[in-house]
This record gives C-alpha cells, structure tokens and sequence, in this order.
C-alpha cells in the first residue's frame, strides 16, 4: 500500500469533524430505533390485539417488516457511528506521534520536508581540525543522507537525531494511511442494502459488520466492560455512562450488554432483541445439527416476541454457545415487586421444544402469579449447559454436580443482577428449580452468602439438591417449598450408594444399599427434598400418570395449568412467587 | 361491538357497544395506526438534512482520507433506505386509514338495516 498522506495533511485532519459525522449517525440510529419502538409499541400493539381478519393480518405483517426494517437500520447507522468515532481515535494517536516528532525537529532547528526527510543542522566537532561536522538529510527509508558522513570522521550528533524524526515522522504517517485504508473497507461494506425487507442474509452480513467493528473499535471501547465487577458495580458503570456512551455500547457489543448481570432489564432486553436477529442470519445457512436446532428455537423466540403477550416478554439473556443461552421474562424484573426465576434441568437447551414448553412454563407461571399480585414477574433462566439426555443416564454429565456447580455460580449471578436493577427496595425473589435445575439451585445457594435476595425456593421434580436439610439452602424452612408427584420417578431415584451397590454387585447391592438408607430418603443427588427429614414444606401435585400409561410424564407436569390436568401444582408455585406461600395446598412429607 | 360508535373511537373494541356481541373490528385501532405511520413520515423526515449537516465541515477537515470517499457512498445508500422506509410509512398510513374508511361505511349500513330490529331492546326483555 502506498500512503497517500502527507505529513501536513495529518497534521491538520480534523478529527472533531469525523466525530461530528459519527453524531450525525448516531442521531439517524436513534430516530429508527425510535421509529421501531413505536411500530412496536403503539402500532402493532394496537391492531394485533383488537383485530381479527385478512386486512388485519397483512397491516400487522407489513408494520412487522418495517420495523425490522427501523431495526436494521438502528444496528447499522449505530455501527456506523462507532466506526467513524473509532476512525478519528485511531487517527488521533498518530497525530499525537508526528506532532512529538515535529515538536522535538522544531525545537533541535530541524527542517522537516514535505515529502518527511528531515535536514539538519552542522554539529559536533570534526576528529582532525575540530569545526563542526556538515549537516545532511535523513530519510526514514534507511538511505544515508545526501551528504553521507565519512567514515574517517565521528558523525554529526544531530543524524541520529534527524533520524529519528524522520523515522517517527514518516511511521505515523504510514500507520494514518493504514488506518485510513483499514476503516475505507469497513465503510465500503457498512452500506444499506436496497429496499425494505430484512432477510437473514441482511442480518449475517450485519453480524459480520459488528464483528468487524468489534475488531476495529477495541482500542476505542476497548475493555471498559466490567466483566470481573459485582452486579451492583455494573449496574452503577451503567448509570455512570453517558447517553452517546451507552448507545455505542449497545450497537457495538450487544452480546455483551444484553448478557450482562447488573445492566438494566430494559437495556438487556433492547441489546437481546438485536442479538437475536444477528444470531439468526449467523446460524442461517448452516447445516449442523447444533446450528438448525438452535435456530429452530431462536425462530420460535422472535415469533413469540412479535407475536407480543401479556404480560409482555423480555429477552434476558440470548447466545449460541454450548448448548445455547435463553433467559426469557414475562412481566419487567426491575419493576416487579415480585421476581421469579424457574432453572431448567436435564435435557434442556436452546431448542424449539425449550421455546415452546420451557418458556411456556414461565409464562404460565407469570400470568398465575398475577392473579395474586399484578406486580409479578417470572421468567424461565437458561444460562448454563445442562445435562443432556443423549449422553445417557449414567453419563458424568446427568449424574455428576460439575454442571449444577456451574450452572450455580452463574445463577447467583444473575440472581444479584436482578436485585441489583429492582426498583423496589425489599423484592420478593423467588428460584424455582425443575429436575436437574433444582440440583443447580441447590448449588448456588452454596457460594458465599447464598443466592443474592432470595426468600422463597421452589423445588419441583427434584432428583435431590446436594444438601440434606432445606434450612441448608440460606433460606428458613418454611420457605423451601417442593412438588413431587407421586408418579415421578426422578423424584425417587436411587442414592448414589444404592447405585453405586448396584453397579457392583447387580440387583442384591441394590437392595443392600437400599437397606444402608434406612430412612429410605436419600436420593442421587441428597435428601429427598419431600421426606420428612428434608424438613421443607410439601405442596400438593397431581399424581401423574403412571410408569405404564404416562412413561416420565409425570415429571413433567407441575408448571401444567389445564384444562386437561390438574392445576393445583401450577397455582401452588404462582402462590409462593406472588407472596403468599402460606395459602398453598400441603401434602404429607414422605 | 354490534355497531362501531365512529371513526374516533377512543377505546377501541372493548369500549364499543353495549349489547355484549363484538365484531373484531373497529375503526380506532385503524386511525391510530394510519395517524402513528404519518408521525413516522414527519419524524424521519429530517434525517437527510442532519446527515447533510453532520458531514458538511468533512471535506475541509478530513478530506484527503479515501475512507470518506467511501463514506459519500455509504451516506447516500442509508438515505435512500431511510427514504423507502419513509415512503412505506406514508403508504401504510394511506391503507390504515382506507380500511377504517371501507369498514366505517360497511359498519354504517350494517346499522341502518338492523335498526328496525334494535336487538339490545329485544335482550333486556
């Protein structure tokens, strides 16, 4: 590459004014977000839930395009402003490297050309007759001067020097024509495609202009996101950042705002919608098993999030990696006064059955909560691997507490970000642990100082939480409930002693474990959370089908809410979510 | 509701008529999203001149670097999606507020054949 510059022309680049244009698209990705929210929020609201018929159905498709149209437009002006402001600090830098160099030419009386040799002056002394040496001219490309110093003579102290000059002279020039044909090629493929639809391909190619952006911004933005904070600290980094600040880190690094545990429910959920359609165009196209599954349920999301519910729906958390991340509200978190999370277990990933039955449950669970106090939230939090089926029974993943150990920390994560953005001073928080999932609670309620702010743990389907007594989940008793279906089988599965018995010595170690345990209590992962001994309090389920006529159904029917079942257990959980875990339906403790 | 109250009912369907049937349709929703496309029009209309201004100190600042050549192109490629997206706002508010227009008149005639039968009166008998 030859370097177009001059030296002058660095000198003299107007850095305020690339950043003056970058304003300007900063002003246009707001007026289209803007644009989208209002398609969102008042038109589309409007028509989708009060008209029926074939007029309605294509103004609702039509107003969805157009803003996913605002949208794109949004991602990519707000892309646009960060490159152009990142353009102008990298530039910055090198005008602060030539102005040192021309600073320190000035002050030695060198002259600096136009073309970046440096003449300098005659100095020092000559070996022989002691007059000062000649002067010369430096280049930075390595010639000697046009007077070369003879090599019978010490040389003019103020070559090296010139040297010098040159040198940074013309490194900051190459660097600037670097930077300036660098920032040329993002700009060349930062322009809007034509027309008015958003199709998966627009937004791979988006993907591929945040990632390069991302690349090319890192020593403009570069890691001033508080990754090793506290929520409470993120939080306030957030509130500390100004309004240009926040809007180029959301355009620039969604994936990390809309992820992170103590920036503002509303900001997540904004960078998460973002997310999602950069994740779609990334998996489109692609013909991996983990891509088209995980796609298949990023699709669902953006369905449901524009098909629009009540209560309405935030996107917490979204990401592709492991076996996907999906952290999905109904009703505002940071202004509910009662906060629940429901964990997810064995088997669950990002999936079409898991945007359908997992975020389902969620939704069931919010609505019934409201019923009981109208300020409630609940949402469905898969933030971490769990243990996957195919990978059998026995496999160290279903049966070890690696995953739930994970899962745990990045659980109580989470949890201290949602206390972190409540608006209310005393929520009421509320972790709900389904299968594998109640294991992954019990988890995070062993780090330091338990599960930040919550008061009520509901434990369902439970193959045990790795701890013996429901006081030793940082929480009374009174207030760990559990659900177990007399039909579940996962809620009766073997201690890992009769297990372990069993695999050594067939069905007789079975049997003698079982007889070690003589409370017959103990479960794979602990105490029965429904035995007497666990000491929680027992709510009432529905039996379940049977082995015989329902397989493992019965394990996956406490969130049901009817009409073909039995409620009780879905309205039990949305009674403890919503406060009043005292008027709940009891069972026996086993 | 059995007939729709006009073209500026505020409360859409559910603050319709009193006889307890309901059409899915009424005309508010209609004229407010026809009312909220034309906001949309004005509110994009001065993305041009800001982007105009935004650039205008550029050339005597920055010219000389071949990533503002680029940058014309860019600029004028996002004014002309943001002109379609404004073009669209302006032809959906048009429709919006055709359909209120047909199903106000349809709903109108709708009543003035029914009056004569007047089935709120029948059903507080």
């Amino acid at each position: 590459m030859t370097p177009t510059l001059t030296w002058a022309q660095l000198r003299d680049l107007r850095c305020a004014e690339l950043e003056e244009a970058a304003d300007g698209w900063g002003r246009s990705s707001n007026r289209a977000d803007a644009a989208r929210d209002r398609i969102e929020q008042q038109l589309l609201t409007g028509l989708r839930d009060t008209q029926e018929g074939e007029a309605a159905q294509a103004a609702v498709a039509r107003l969805r395009q157009l803003g996913r149209n605002f949208q794109y437009v949004y991602t990519e002006c707000g892309l646009l402003r960060t490159t152009l402001n990142s353009l102008a600090h990298e530039m910055r830098t090198q005008q602060r490297v030539l102005k040192e160099a021309l600073d320190d030419a000035a002050a030695l009386r060198f002259t600096v050309h136009a073309n970046g040799t440096v003449t300098y002056p005659a100095g020092g002394e000559g070996l022989i007759d002691g007059a000062p040496l000649r002067g010369g001219t430096a280049s930075s490309s390595g010639s000697p001067g046009l007077v070369p110093p003879s090599g019978l003579t010490a040389p003019n102290p103020n070559a090296a020097k010139a040297q010098d000059v040159a040198d940074r002279v013309t490194g900051a020039v190459r660097a600037a024509a670097e930077i300036d044909w660098r920032y040329a090629g993002i700009l060349r493929r930062l322009k809007a495609e034509e027309g008015l639809k958003v199709p998966a391909s627009t937004w791979k190619d988006a993907a591929g202009d945040a990632a390069e952006v991302r690349d090319a911004a890192g020593a403009y933005l570069k890691d001033a996101i508080p990754h090793g904070a506290s929520p409470a600290e993120r939080r306030d980094w957030w509130a500390g950042l100004t309004q240009e600040q926040r809007e180029e880190y959301l355009a620039v690094y969604p994936d990390q705002i809309g992820n992170l545990d103590g920036i503002p429910a509303l900001v997540r959920d904004a960078a998460n919608r973002d997310n999602l359609q950069l994740l779609i165009g990334k998996l489109e196209g692609r013909d991996d098993e983990r891509s088209v599954t995980q796609l298949a349920g990023l699709r669902e999301i953006d369905r449901q999030l524009g098909a629009g519910t009540h209560p309405p729906m935030y996107l917490l958390g979204i990401g592709d990696e492991g076996n996907g991340r999906a952290i999905v509200s109904f009703g505002n978190p940071d202004t509910a006064k009662n906060v629940a999370a429901y964990v997810p277990g064995l088997n669950t990933s990002l999936d079409r059955d898991f945007a359908e039955g997992d975020i389902k449950r969620a939704w069931d669970t919010a609505k019934g909560a409201q019923k009981y106090d109208h300020s409630s939230a609940a949402m469905v939090w898969l933030g971490y691997d769990a243990p996957q089926f195919p990978d059998g029974l026995h496999s160290a993943d279903v049966m070890g507490d690696e995953r739930a150990e994970t899962g745990g920390r990045a659980f109580g994560s989470f949890m201290g970000g949602l206390v972190a953005t409540n608006s209310h001073e005393d929520p009421h928080v509320t972790a709900i642990g389904h299968s594998y999932g109640s294991r992954t609670v019990g988890a995070a309620t062993q780090q330091d100082g338990g599960i930040a702010g919550v008061e009520d743990i509901v434990l369902v389907g439970s193959p045990g939480v790795g701890v013996d007594r429901a006081e030793d989940l940082g929480v009374s008793r009174e207030h760990v409930y559990v659900g177990a279906a007399e039909n579940d089988l996962v809620t009766k599965a073997p201690s890992k002693l009769q297990g372990n018995m069993a695999a050594v010595a067939g069905p007789v170690g079975f049997v003698a474990g079982g007889l070690l345990d003589r409370g017959g209590d103990d479960l794979w992962f602990g105490k029965d959370p429904a035995s007497e001994a666990f000491g929680a309090r027992r709510f009432y389920t529905d039996r379940g089908p049977s082995l015989a006529t329902g397989g493992f159904d019965a394990h996956s029917q406490y969130f049901d809410v009817g009409p073909e079942r039995d409620r009780a257990s879905a309205d039990n959980i949305a009674m403890v979510v919503a406060g009043r875990g005292g008027n709940i339906k009891t069972e026996d403790q086993r | 509701m059995a007939v729709v109250q006009g073209l500026s009912d505020p409360a859409g369907p559910s603050g319709g008529g009193d006889c307890g049937t309901r059409l899915k349709h009424s005309d508010g929703p209609w004229l407010r999203a026809a009312g909220g496309a034309e906001e949309l029009v004005a509110h994009l209309a001065p993305v041009r001149h800001e982007l105009v201004l935004a650039h205008q100190g550029l050339p005597a600042g920055a010219g000389r670097l071949t990533a503002l050549a680029e940058l014309a192109a860019v600029r004028e490629s996002w004014l002309r999606r943001i002109q379609s997206a404004q073009g669209e706002c302006g032809s959906l508010a048009a429709g919006l507020r055709a359909v209120a227009r047909i199903h106000g008149a349809t709903n109108e005639a709708v009543r003035s054949s029914f009056a004569a039968v007047n089935p709120c009166e029948a059903d507080e008998r």
